[in-house]
């Protein structure tokens, strides 16, 4: 009885154990344990010193080392910008004076360390190697896309003889990561500019657009120049528009935005003349056109305009990072005779948004 | 022995237990991350508006932003940004509830959101959330602002740090001990310095003259009044006239201005005449024909009327005036009426409230007769219109 009672203890301690270990993964023959990746610069595209450390699990004489830099644990393939040409072994520990690497395949992602002599490794006996100078891949490369980060994989075997028979292996999963990056310029163009379809006529500044002494019926042509550069994965939105309205020094006075028939920064149309009968009420336009092709609705705008407004609109967009592209927004400016003189001011506001 | 089983058993359940399901979280990005600025002005006030999504599975229970300079290598934040005055939005995106904002670290431009509670969020969660009334950096390349591009100072970019954390307690979010957080990202932004739009409209004015064909109606008013000679821009000829035959003559007046207040044309004779009512003069000192009429007329016009005068000079003759302008005296009953051209007074003929496109003539009509008390002579005289535009 007692004999049975300690049976069945036994029983369900290595029913649960067994449970146990199902639940939670242990070590086991063929496994690679602690395994870690550390790099001096997670940045993508920058060279870096990965250190690879991992304990045996298997004991016995080893003599090849493989690392296999992949893209994920279950693809072994090189991420195209990650590069190990210029990869040296800059230190070790755990390995004895005999081990050399060999990087015949770097162009497979494949770094190996060998031994020909082999050397005795037991359980539990950590290596740590450290190779410099590799080039860390680009972000969305690995595993993830339209992030600021990805995940990118170490594979390592261990080989007792020259690669043919192995003996244990690992993985570590590693991320690399981009800081936020972001430059937004923007420029006076020069009188006598081509800008998508037209002509400047005045001459600008980064912070200054002033049209002068208006012509009555004659159309004034000023543009700046709108560069971005960013990293941002998800790309970025520039806005444009005029606080509040082009407003005389008498506040009754004011220029209101192009209303031609039908035109909308969604629909922008050819520029016509302000055509209002009553002072301040369509008797001056200003209006606007992006030179940037990927704004929705500009991607065939040459000469076309919108209205500019105390409504932000798009004037450059991108969907994914940029590397400095350049638009032109040209401003166009005409009053008619039934504009009221007076000198008219008033504040372009871009805005910019990059989505990291 | 059945307690000893019983005591194995739960030993080895709870250490199956610990094992299968505690799993050491591990920080992550927040991504699709962005701020949006009501009003991007450097130093002007602005909201901050922040989306993104968490990486993470889990209970946030507070958020840490760090305005810096720079995204990384550096915890220098821009002087001049200030969220001292600033309040949490109620409108919150993904993280119910009640959110407190704490403006312990304003100094250090380090704001929190806490929420006892927390919210739990689950992986790939867009979450939201708006600070209001900040005050923006300049643009400086020194620790007060965010640093312009490499050309010039219309833009400056500084960075913000966003931690997620599940612990709302403050000195927690301040060390940002590594087993609070849940995921983190720095996003860049940028402050801009606004472009000066400036036109200057100058008044303008534009007053023209032509000529009347002979034949041409010069009167409005219903009855047919045919212009009886053509006239130039700078005469009216009206050759022999016969006693008793009015004949008239026109000129059409053009305004274009954009004075916002409108204008006045008058009309007046400059004719040094024998006497204070003529307006053309003989060859002869003496002779000389008059005004039709007197200043009543310029108030109420009247029909036109031979001269009825015996004495020579004395109204023996007559010139009027008349204008299609129903803004003058000339309008409704009036219309086809007339006034007298007068030396002594400059007289409204076309007057206008506002701006004038100058595409629309106003016909002005002048007439002229004498009775046989005028004597013979060749009578010659002038007169001008003045255009006052009011800006």
């Amino acid at each position: 009885m007692l004999g049975f009672r300690i049976i069945k203890i036994y029983l369900v301690f290595t029913l649960l154990l067994a449970f146990m270990m199902l639940g939670f993964e242990i070590a086991k023959a063929g496994d690679l344990s602690s395994v870690t990746a550390s790099l001096s610069v997670i940045s993508s595209l920058t060279a870096s010193n990965h250190t690879i450390t991992f304990k045996i699990t298997t004991a016995g004489s080893l003599k090849q080392i493989n690392l296999i830099w992949g893209k994920s644990p279950s693809d072994s393939n090189k991420p195209s910008g990650l590069s190990l040409v210029a990869a040296t072994l800059s230190g070790s520990s755990g390995l004895d004076g005999n081990w050399s690497m060999d990087d015949s395949q770097e162009s497979n992602g494949i770094l190996k360390l060998a031994n020909g002599s082999g050397q005795a490794f037991n359980t539990d006996d950590q290596i740590s190697v450290t190779f410099s100078t590799i080039t860390n891949a680009g972000l969305g490369q690995c595993t993830t896309e339209a992030k600021m980060y990805d995940n990118c994989n170490i594979d390592i075997v261990t080989y007792s003889d020259a690669g043919s028979s192995a003996v244990d292996n690992g993985s570590i999963t590693y991320m690399i990561q981009d800081d936020p990056t972001l430059e937004f310029t923007i420029s006076g163009v020069n009188s006598g500019t081509a800008t998508n379809g037209m002509t400047t006529n005045i001459s600008t500044q980064y912070n200054k657009i002033d049209f002068g002494h208006i012509v009555i019926d004659d159309v004034l042509y000023g543009a700046q120049k709108l560069k971005v550069t960013t990293n941002a994965a998800n790309g970025y939105s520039v806005r444009a528009k005029i606080d509040g309205y082009l407003q005389g020094l008498y506040p009754a006075n004011k220029i209101d935005p192009f209303a031609a028939y039908n035109a909308s920064w969604s629909n922008p149309v050819a520029w016509e003349s302000p055509f209002g009968t009553d002072a301040n009420t369509d008797t001056g336009w200003i209006g606007a056109n992006t030179s940037d092709t990927r704004v929705p609705d500009w991607n065939s705008a040459s000469a076309k305009f919108g209205p500019m407004s105390s409504t932000k609109h798009a004037v450059m967009t991108s969907d994914s990072p940029d590397s400095g592209t350049e638009a032109y927004l040209t401003y166009a400016l005409e009053v008619s005779v039934l504009q009221p003189a007076d000198t008219y001011s008033g504040i372009i506001i871009y805005d910019i948004v990059p989505t990291y | 022995m059945t307690k000893l089983f019983k005591k194995v058993t739960a030993l080895t359940i709870a250490l199956v237990m610990t094992f299968m399901f505690f799993t050491p979280a591990k920080a992550a990005m927040l991504y699709n991350a962005k701020v949006t600025l009501s009003n991007p002005k450097a130093s002007d006030s602005s909201n901050y508006t922040f989306n993104m999504k968490v990486k993470t599975a889990g209970t946030v229970k507070g958020i840490k932003m760090a305005w810096l300079k720079a995204p990384s290598g550096s915890t220098q934040n821009p002087t001049t940004f200030d969220v001292s005055g600033g309040s949490l939005n109620a409108s919150l995106t993904g993280i119910d509830g009640v959110w407190t904002l704490d403006h312990t670290d304003d100094g250090t431009d380090i704001s929190y959101i806490t929420k006892g509670a927390g919210t739990v969020l689950a992986g790939d969660t867009t979450i939201g959330w708006q600070l209001d009334g900040a005050t923006n950096p300049s643009i400086s390349g020194t620790s007060a602002g965010c640093s312009p591009n490499a050309t010039n100072n219309s833009a400056g970019t500084c960075f913000i740090k966003i931690t997620t954390f599940n612990t709302d307690t403050l000195s927690d979010l301040q060390d940002e001990t590594p087993a609070n957080i849940i995921d983190k990202t720095v996003i860049g932004f940028a402050v801009v310095s606004g472009t000066t739009m400036s036109a200057t409209v100058d008044p303008t004015l534009s007053f023209t003259v032509t000529a009347v064909n002979s034949g041409t109606d010069v009167n409005d008013a219903g009855a047919t009044v045919n212009a009886s000679i053509t006239s130039t821009f700078d005469t009216m000829a009206f050759g022999n006239l016969t006693v008793g035959s009015p004949k008239t003559a026109g000129h059409s007046l053009f305004v274009k201005t954009n004075a916002n207040n409108g204008y006045t044309v008058t009309i007046r004779a400059t004719t040094d005449a024998a006497n204070a009512n003529g307006v053309l003069k003989g060859q002869y000192a003496g002779n000389n024909i008059d005004g039709f009429g007197g200043d009543s007329e310029w108030t109420t016009p009247i029909a036109w009327a031979s001269p009825t005068s015996t004495t020579a000079n004395v109204v023996s003759g007559q010139v009027g005036v008349n204008s299609h302008d129903t803004d003058t005296v000339f309008n409704g009953g009036t219309a086809a009426l007339w006034a007298p051209l007068q030396n002594a007074s400059a007289r409204p003929i076309m007057i206008s409230a506002g701006p004038d496109l100058g595409t629309s003539a106003t016909l002005i009509t002048v007439a002229i007769e004498v009775n046989v008390y005028q004597p013979a002579d060749v009578y010659t005289g002038t007169f001008q219109y003045n255009a006052t535009p009011t800006y």
